[in-house]
């Protein structure tokens, strides 16, 4: 049974914003001042965020200065549209004050991450207006570490989303309260960890129900062992990470009691060490248990295996999907999976340096994987740009997943620094289109004036935003703004928005394996997830885009214990709320 | 990116025909491109020099130049462009050049390089193609070519590409790598793996074949050929000869020995040390490069200048830094020796100097070293973690504890710190300030198995001081860090034992062999440990089962024959085969236990007068070896066997 919105107004938190959805006018956003054309535009400043991160730049060169940072978006006050989290960094080096900083903090206000709560406005004719409204105060949140990440979810099962932040030094848990305040309780959950963390994933390695926490580190750089490098010309340049050691990631077993236990070591991941900065689980062998891939900078890539017993397997040079093709370690930095080929089970794609390409990694459905980057068209228009956030998504809801990766150099740029550029890294984004057949195009150049700007981009956060059933983009520069990037033309065809919940108070799903099954047409397979692309934390509801047909058979859900329901008659361009139990029970079938 | 001052497309009609009159007639009809004018602030000033004057020259034949000369020049201009990443502008560079010359395959071809590099892959293609046409059979070109489409997945073309290459040099590993990799994107596996096979036989350096080789296997289905080339797997790529791009690597390296040479000059702006890592991450390839440094040293004037001095010894420390990264600490320390003469308080040269004592197992000398360094110099933090390293080698644990004490303090957040200092009060039997370091380190987040060692010791130090609950607790947590911490396992299953939780002992035992069943220790701890619970048939079954699993074990052996000698349960006694276990176990030489384990056995099989005699021999044995300990119980068994008695005792006591 279709627990749709427009039918279930007592339950659903999105109901308001969904109830009167349909086909939107590309002017619904009332802000703004984008061409027809355009199918991104930078709403940031328009609706409220005034977000400038700071890099803590003083000429030291220190690493951590051009590592970060990501982004997040998130509801985390339960009113059914996504609000806005923003990683800021502090001054670095021992003793160093702001004062001291050759590229000084663009705003007043303290150095901390910055919550936004989005006061999304939907008039009864479907015009929307975006606001958002600084929260950090009220909330209590006092995040003013060196943030890298942000990773979100209800480890606690309480109904409210929760926030992880990864750090240069010690990270913090931020249990949200369920009254729009958090509260700090990274001791009492007994997951402290002072070194440089990145990207980190909530998933659930054993079935429990319970999410666990996977925490990667980067490297083993302290301000002691902090090295200068220079360029073949001779110029004071960023270290490669090859001037630092590896290090091993980290994996928490959720107790079920608000803590953790360390099960790194029991569980294999401790045991090897690398230079990870993505991270993304998934179940790449389609046996119905999360895997975890990570994303390693220099060093070959990751795939731990879920052994169902607590146990991992690293066999990725096997696999497929440790180093390229060509048997070349790359240096990855963003990550994401998802079916882009719709063949039932998840491939992987990752980010690179500006002297690699980016790499998409076909899945056979065993969990083999083929290198296919240049047959697929994403090799070489990544050539020249050093990408880190990126993820599958469909922009023009025509049921192929589309992608966006997020540019900006980590060393410098001669060319730029000779032109006096203060931060001469920046580069600009590319968006690439699904175009069938395993193939994509770039169409940068009609992606929208946003994408004529050239940053240090670093963190992306996908979600539905503005709740008009596009998919909408928050983006995180390093000593640069933030970037709030409304989707313009996704709903003009149609789509299917779910949200994926368990139990009262209903707890989101992560890790579900939902299928929109169509007449005539390949099965589209999404996950649950909120992680993905670089340090950053997404929409945890799927979004469908149907195309012109918007003919849906039914929709199968395998949930992460391993039952199946189906659901049919689902409603076509709205936000349904499927709870586990309600559906018809069945088997799996891809 | 600006416009350039020689830009010929600038020139202004009089000066053309002028030139016309003059030297070239075809230039009038030459459009070039602009050239993009670099700022070169940044180069060492030698670079700047080389650029500036190329750059000159082109701006002198654009006034005056045939368009060949012009060609050359801005070619060659192109070439110190790409060798120092100009890329921009070594690109119109060598588009002018080819303007300029357009038969001329050489401009193309680097232009195509650059093509390639930047991702213009159809551009890249054409310029090749180009390139083809001008000198056909060209295998170089033949290679990019199918690299090219490769990048670009057109697989078809690319194995055309390498299989012409392949067909004017049957011998060239690249085509072949080439023609393997195209099959394996076009999903013909067996062709793709002969096709590597061959490359890797032809180039079995180029280890990165390995790699598509093992999914071509893979793909084949054939697991473990996949798995052995994995293992073979490394990051060298296959190689061929390409005469124009092996011009620019050289071209880079003279820049970058003059622009050594010169920073040399400047210690205001860049240290000895950062120097150092410069050359060697830039020259450390380049087998010629320290004889270079070492001919510009002699080109410095030895006058008692200050500044030349500084910049020879710094030229020697150079040297001598890229000579240990190769191994070579000979001549490194011969530099460094050099070095210091000319500049006695340049600080990285000494400690290097330190630090080639070490390797060189002359740790005394690397502490004084270290020493003279921190006398000059208390605040260098490298010195004094390089003593402190050296005297805990040397055993001045003293020296060492108060270098590490001197470390906790400025770098409080390093667990290895705190760790080293409690091992080293350990090893002086200061066991509370032991127990208090690692309490310390524990204080800090360390790794899993890095907090598992401490754990450990702690339980050490813990049993040491006679607490076994103490040591068991600490064991357990270290072995619940570091489920695989063999030495753990044991150490807990003994301190088990030690408290007659023989079934515990037992249990731990049994871990240790389900990580390690070569662990002897494992096997007959936990034979031990079952024998002591009562389980004697067991502690046989399970020696037997080891002794299967390590058929050269003697201790398996011994203790095997010693629990049928004298097992308390006579159904498990079995004196023949004891006799011949024991007998066996004497080809790994005679000691006291082996002789005893005999004559148990041979006194269990009723063959007294040898079990006197071989007891007689252990009681000698023990005499002379000074182990009097065990002589009584020796002779109360040798009465037993003179009195016609077996030795029913249970095993109490093993080597």
């Amino acid at each position: 049974m279709s627990r749709n919105l427009e039918f279930c107004r007592c339950r659903s938190p999105f109901l308001p914003l969904f109830a009167v959805l349909a086909l939107l006018p590309l002017a619904a956003h009332g802000q703004g001042a984008a061409s027809d054309e355009d199918l991104f535009v930078d709403r940031a400043e328009a609706s409220g965020i005034d977000f400038e991160h700071f890099a803590g730049v003083s000429g030291e060169m220190y690493i951590p200065e051009i590592s970060g940072p990501g982004c997040g978006l998130f509801d985390y006050d339960n009113d059914g549209d996504l609000d806005v989290y923003l990683i800021q960094g502090t001054m670095l080096g021992p003793d160093k004050t702001v004062a001291e900083a050759t590229l000084p903090p663009q705003k007043g206000y303290p150095l901390r991450d910055r919550l936004y709560r989005n006061d999304l406005v939907v008039q009864s004719d479907g015009t929307r207006t975006l606001k958002f409204t600084d929260v950090t105060e009220e909330s209590g949140i006092r995040a003013d570490g060196y943030g890298v990440g942000v990773t979100v979810a209800d480890y606690d099962r309480d109904g409210w989303l929760d926030i992880f932040l990864t750090n240069f030094g010690p990270n913090q848990l931020w249990r949200n309260k369920g009254d729009g305040t958090f509260e700090e309780v990274i001791a009492k959950a007994g997951i402290q960890d002072p070194r440089w963390n990145s990207g980190a994933t909530f998933v659930d390695i054993d079935r429990d129900g319970w999410l666990d926490l996977f925490v990667g580190c980067y490297l083993d750089f302290s301000y002691a062992n902090h090295r200068i490098c220079r360029s073949s010309s001779g110029v004071k340049d960023y270290c490669a990470p090859q001037a630092y050691g590896e290090v091993a990631n980290r994996i928490y077993h959720n107790k079920g009691n608000g803590s953790f236990e360390d099960w790194s070591l029991k569980s294999g991941i401790g045991r090897t060490k690398g230079k990870t900065l993505g991270v993304m689980a998934a179940d790449f062998n389609l046996d119905g248990w999360m895997d975890v891939y990570v994303a390693n900078d220099a060093v070959p890539n990751h795939m731990w295996i879920n052994q169902k017993d607590g146990t991992f397997l690293e066999d990725s040079l096997f696999g497929g999907t440790a180093v390229n093709a060509d048997g070349h370690s790359e240096s990855s930095m963003g990550v994401d999976a998802a079916d882009f080929d719709a063949d039932g089970d998840e491939d992987l794609f990752m980010t690179h340096l500006g002297t690699q390409t980016n790499t998409l990694y076909v899945n056979d459905g065993s969990g083999l994987f083929e290198d296919r980057t240049s047959t697929c068209g994403l090799g070489a228009p990544s050539i020249g740009r050093t990408s880190w956030g990126t993820r599958f998504f469909d922009y023009d809801n025509d049921g192929l997943l589309d992608l966006l990766t997020v540019s900006g150099e980590v060393f410098i740029i001669e060319a730029l620094a000779r032109q006096n550029d203060p931060f001469p890294m920046h580069q600009p984004n590319q968006l690439f289109r699904n175009i069938g057949g395993g193939r994509y195009e770039e169409v940068t150049a009609r992606a929208g004036a946003v994408f004529e700007l050239s940053e240090v981009s670093r963190g992306t956060a996908f979600g539905d935003i503005d709740n008009d059933g596009d998919t909408d983009v928050l983006l995180e520069n390093c000593q640069g703004r933030a970037r709030l990037l409304i989707n313009e033309i996704g709903n003009a065809t149609h789509w299917i928005g779910l949200r994926l919940t368990a139990g009262s108070p209903a707890i989101e799903q992560i890790g579900t394996w939902v299928g929109l099954h169509r007449k005539g047409k390949p099965t589209l397979w999404q996950r649950v997830r909120t992680d993905g692309g670089y340090a950053s934390a997404n929409d945890s509801r799927l979004l469908f885009g149907l195309g012109k047909d918007a003919t849906v058979d039914r929709i199968e859900v395998q949930w992460p214990d391993g039952t199946v329901e189906h659901w049919t008659g689902t409603t076509v361009d709205a936000y349904t709320h499927l709870v586990k139990g309600e559906g018809k029970q069945g088997s799996g079938g891809q | 990116m600006g416009s350039s001052v020689f830009s010929r497309c600038t020139t202004s009609l009089v000066l053309v025909l002028a030139c016309v009159c003059s030297v070239a007639p075809a230039a009038a009809a030459t459009t070039l491109k602009p050239m993009p004018t670099p700022d070169l602030e940044t180069f060492e000033e030698v670079i700047r020099q080389r650029l500036e004057a190329l750059q000159q020259r082109v701006g002198e034949l654009e006034e005056a130049g045939s368009d060949g000369e012009l060609a050359e020049a801005y070619g060659t201009l192109g070439k110190h462009y790409l060798a120092h990443t100009l890329t921009d502008a070594a690109e119109a560079a060598f588009s002018n050049a080819r303007s300029l010359a357009p038969d001329d395959a050489r401009w193309i071809y680097y232009l195509a390089h650059i093509q390639e590099r930047m991702g213009d892959h159809a551009a890249a293609l054409a310029s090749y193609k180009r390139v083809l046409e001008l000198e056909p059979g060209d295998v170089p070109t033949l290679l990019h070519l199918g690299e090219v489409c490769l990048e670009t997945g057109e697989n078809d073309s690319a194995h055309r590409y390498f299989r012409q290459a392949l067909e004017l040099n049957p011998e060239e590993a690249a085509a072949h790598a080439g023609i393997g990799r195209a099959a394996a994107a076009l999903d013909r596996p067996h062709e793709a793996a002969a096709e590597l096979r061959r490359a890797l036989e032809l180039q079995p350096q180029a280890s990165a074949l390995h790699y598509p080789l093992a999914l071509a296997y893979r793909n084949l289905g054939q697991m473990e050929a996949a798995r052995a080339e994995l293992h073979l797997r490394g990051e060298t790529p296959v190689r061929f000869s390409d005469p124009l791009l092996n011009e620019i690597g050289p071209l880079q390296r003279g820049d970058l020995i003059e622009a050594v040479v010169e920073m040399a000059g400047k210690a205001d702006e860049i240290d000895d040390r950062s120097l150092a890592d410069f050359a060697i991450g830039h020259l450390g390839s380049d087998p010629a490069a320290p004889q270079k440094l070492l001919a510009a040293v002699a080109e410095i004037s030895e006058e008692a200048v200050d500044d030349n001095r500084a910049s020879r010894a710094r030229l020697h420390y150079v040297v001598a830094g890229l000579s240990y990264s190769r191994g070579d600490l000979g001549r490194s320390m011969v530099e460094l020796e050099k070095a210091l003469s000319l500049a006695p308080q340049m600080t990285d040269a000494a400690i290097l100097r330190g630090h080639i004592s070490e390797r060189r197992g002359d740790l005394e000398e690397a502490a004084s070293l270290y020493t003279q360094i921190l006398d000059r110099q208390p605040e260098n933090i490298d010195a004094l973690r390089a003593r402190a390293r050296t005297r805990f080698e040397l055993d001045d644990l003293r020296g060492a504890i108060s270098d590490l004490e001197s470390l906790c303090e400025r770098e409080p957040a390093k667990g290895e710190h705190w760790i080293q200092l409690a091992i080293a009060h350990a090893r002086l039997d200061e066991l509370d300030l032991a127990r208090e370091n690692y309490q310390r380190a524990l204080e800090i987040v360390l790794d899993p198995a890095e907090a598992a060692q401490v754990h450990y010791h702690l339980g050490i130090i813990a049993g040491r001081d006679g607490s076994i609950d103490t040591a068991i607790v600490e064991f357990r947590a270290a072995v619940e860090l570091d489920p695989d911490f063999v030495q753990a396992r044991l150490d807990l299953a003994a301190a088990f034992g030690s408290q007659s939780l023989y079934n515990e002992a037992a249990a731990a035992y049994r871990e240790v062999l389900a990580r390690d069943p070569t662990n002897l220790y494992g096997w007959m701890g936990a034979a031990t440990a079952m024998n002591l619970a009562g389980d004697s048939k067991g502690a046989v079954a399970l020696l037997e089962e080891g002794w299967d699993q390590n058929p050269g074990s003697v201790e398996l052996l011994h203790a095997l024959a010693r629990i049928l000698a004298s097992a308390a349960d006579p159904e498990l006694r079995d004196g023949e085969r004891a006799v011949d276990l024991a007998s066996r176990t004497f080809r790994a030489g005679t000691t006291v236990e082996r002789l005893e384990t005999l004559a148990m056995a041979l006194a269990e099989a009723g063959r007294f007068s040898e079990a006197v005699k071989k007891q007689k021999e252990a009681i000698a044995m023990a005499g002379w070896r000074g182990r009097t300990d065990i002589v009584p119980t020796l002779e109360a068994n040798l009465a037993r066997y003179e009195a016609g008695q077996s030795c029913c005792a249970a095993s109490n006591r093993s080597e």
